[in-house]
């Protein structure tokens, strides 16, 4: 699939003060999760994707063009910032309703945009409402309307679940799940991995303003080899489990759970280890209730990444 | 979108927005103070006709002074000003720039808005005033000629600090302490050298076009005090060079300047 964003060595600082360095990536249509401390250099980079910032090095490119000072790209390209972002004496429907005709919408058809996105966000009821009284939640729901008026094919999420109720969060969640499967390209930043997690396994790690890794969530569990990965097995007999296991030089760690009949080993060759699980429950017949690797996720990877 | 539709969906927008503002409400309410006291003169003349004369000289030797000295430069800074620093002080600059419309756009429409609205707040007292001195004798109004060329040059006099505010906006984040010092140190007192110097002020230009002594008679006297006036037709041309030639700075500039709205990332 072709990249529709191409980053090259980009690099901005803030005077003294480091942003990103040498990124290069290629993004292709689907939904990435931008995925970093605060600080990380998050928000830096979609700055200079959405043409906020300027890059100090590199090239970033999309479809093909340059951004920064390129107008006619935006109507390609919808943002939600990360920042509040809207005017005190508007209504939600006043503030939707001039983003579409600043997309080149016109009369009925941008009122019929802006009664879209404001009902897939549930604002239709509060549209008449000065956004100074909307709660947190209604105004990062807002903020979301406003990036996608104009049907955009590249979205750029900030922290996009801010301060949003957990009703709103799952549905919100699943509108850019929706996004991503209509094949346009999504980028989602945030800290909060549960969040990135519930949207997608493609990810993108970022640490003080460098790339850490990047793809699908398993594979770079895989690169990780030397970080135990952990792995719980519930069965009737977890010490006779443990004792057929532990003769492996790859079984680094064993816990037992006390409350429950659960073994849990930390082990970092997860392909061998399994191989073998799998050969002692078929031989010995093991009673096996549940096998789960409460590490592989993204919290785990990030951890361990950035040297928690 | 082109250029000319941008300008008018972001005018129509900040427009109407700025009508709805509270500052708007208080400088609407500041500017018919004048009309207030002016009406008080002239209730004071109609009840003794002994002090004839009083609302026109306040009138005059007041309000005039006020208008052209004080309240079109300092609208024009406030608002100029606001093209930009408003944007960026409240972060709502991104909601523009990632808008598909020509950067110069967002300058022009919302230049031309508050331009709207700050001749609207300073002409809507001025006219009142007029009126107010005139109301005994409506039928025969003196130096209505006169007063609508008054008008005529305070409507240029705020395009043009506008312009130039709007410029300065664009450049620097704290604008208006810039605008303060040109408009009550530069204005104020370069206007008075001799010679070439004063010509480097916004005030001398604007003075240049408003009637002569002998035309208007004493009570525009003080208006008029300037050294060496120029031309009207050198005056006007500077007027129309500045406001064309701010605005297209300012749009350059605002198309390729970075605006940091937020902490580092």
């Amino acid at each position: 699939m072709k990249a529709v964003i191409n980053a090259e060595n980009l690099s901005r600082w803030y005077g003294n003060v480091l942003g990103i360095s040498e990124i290069s990536l290629e993004i292709t249509p689907g939904i990435k999760g931008l995925l970093g401390p605060n600080g990380a250099g998050k928000s830096t980079f979609l700055k200079i994707l959405c043409g906020q910032l300027k890059p100090n090095l590199g090239t970033i490119t999309i479809f093909d063009e340059p951004v920064f000072s390129n107008f006619r790209l935006f109507s390609r390209i919808g943002l939600c910032p990360e920042h509040e972002c809207y005017y005190k004496s508007d209504t939600g429907w006043d503030e939707v309703l001039f983003k579409a005709k600043l997309h080149g919408f016109k009369g009925k058809e941008a009122a019929a945009r802006t009664e879209v996105a404001l009902e897939k966000v549930g604002l239709m009821d509060s549209k008449d409402k000065y956004i100074r009284e909307y709660s947190l939640g209604m105004r990062q729901r807002l903020k979301l309307a406003v990036s996608f008026v104009h049907d955009p094919d590249i979205l750029l999420l900030d922290e996009p679940l801010r301060g949003i109720d957990p009703l709103w969060r799952v549905k919100i969640i699943q509108l850019i799940k929706d996004y991503g499967k209509m094949g346009k390209t999504v980028i989602v930043s945030s800290h909060v991995l549960p969040e990135i997690e519930a949207m997608t396994n493609d990810i993108i790690l970022i640490h003080q303003g460098k790339i850490f890794a990047q793809g699908d969530i398993h594979y770079i569990r895989g690169l990780l080899d030397s970080h135990p990965h952990m792995i719980s097995v519930s069965c009737q007999n977890p010490r006779e489990l443990a004792y057929l296991l532990i003769e492996k030089e790859y079984i680094t760690n064993i816990h037992f759970d006390a409350d429950s009949r659960k073994v849990i080993f930390d082990t970092n060759k997860r392909d061998q280890f399994f191989d073998r699980l799998n050969r002692i429950i078929v031989e010995k017949d093991l009673d096996i209730s549940e096998i789960t690797s409460p590490d592989d996720n993204l919290q785990a990877v990030f951890d361990y990444l950035v040297g928690k | 979108m082109g250029l000319k539709a941008a300008i008018k969906e972001i005018f129509s927008f900040f427009f109407k927005q700025e009508l709805k503002a509270k500052r708007t409400k208080i400088f609407f309410l500041l500017s018919f103070v004048p009309v207030l006291i002016l009406l008080i003169a002239k209730l004071i003349e109609i009840i003794n006709p002994d002090t004839a004369g009083t609302a026109e000289n306040v009138f005059t030797k007041a309000m005039l002074m006020v208008y052209f000295q004080l309240l079109i430069p300092v609208l024009a800074l406030l608002y100029g000003a606001m093209v930009i620093n408003e944007e960026v002080d409240n972060k709502t600059l991104v909601f523009l720039t990632t808008s598909p419309v020509p950067k110069a756009s967002v300058i022009l429409g919302k230049y031309a808005a508050y331009v709207l609205l700050a001749n609207i707040i300073m002409n809507a007292g001025l006219v009142l005033c007029f009126l107010i001195i005139n109301i005994d004798h409506l039928g025969s109004m003196s130096n209505v000629d006169n007063f609508f060329k008054f008008l005529g040059v305070g409507i240029l006099a705020s395009i043009t600090y506008m312009a130039l505010f709007t410029l300065l906006g664009t450049l620097m984040k704290k604008s208006i302490m810039m605008g303060i010092f040109f408009i009550f140190g530069w204005e104020n007192v370069v206007q008075y050298f001799p010679g070439l110097t004063q010509k480097f002020t916004v005030v001398h230009w604007v003075k240049s076009l408003l009637p002569s002594v002998s035309e208007s008679g004493d009570f525009l006297r003080f208006l008029v005090s300037q050294l060496e006036p120029s031309s009207a037709g050198q005056s006007l041309a500077v007027l129309v060079i500045l406001v064309v030639g701010a605005l297209v700075v300012a749009s350059y500039i605002f198309q390729h300047k970075e605006y940091i709205l937020s902490d580092l990332a």
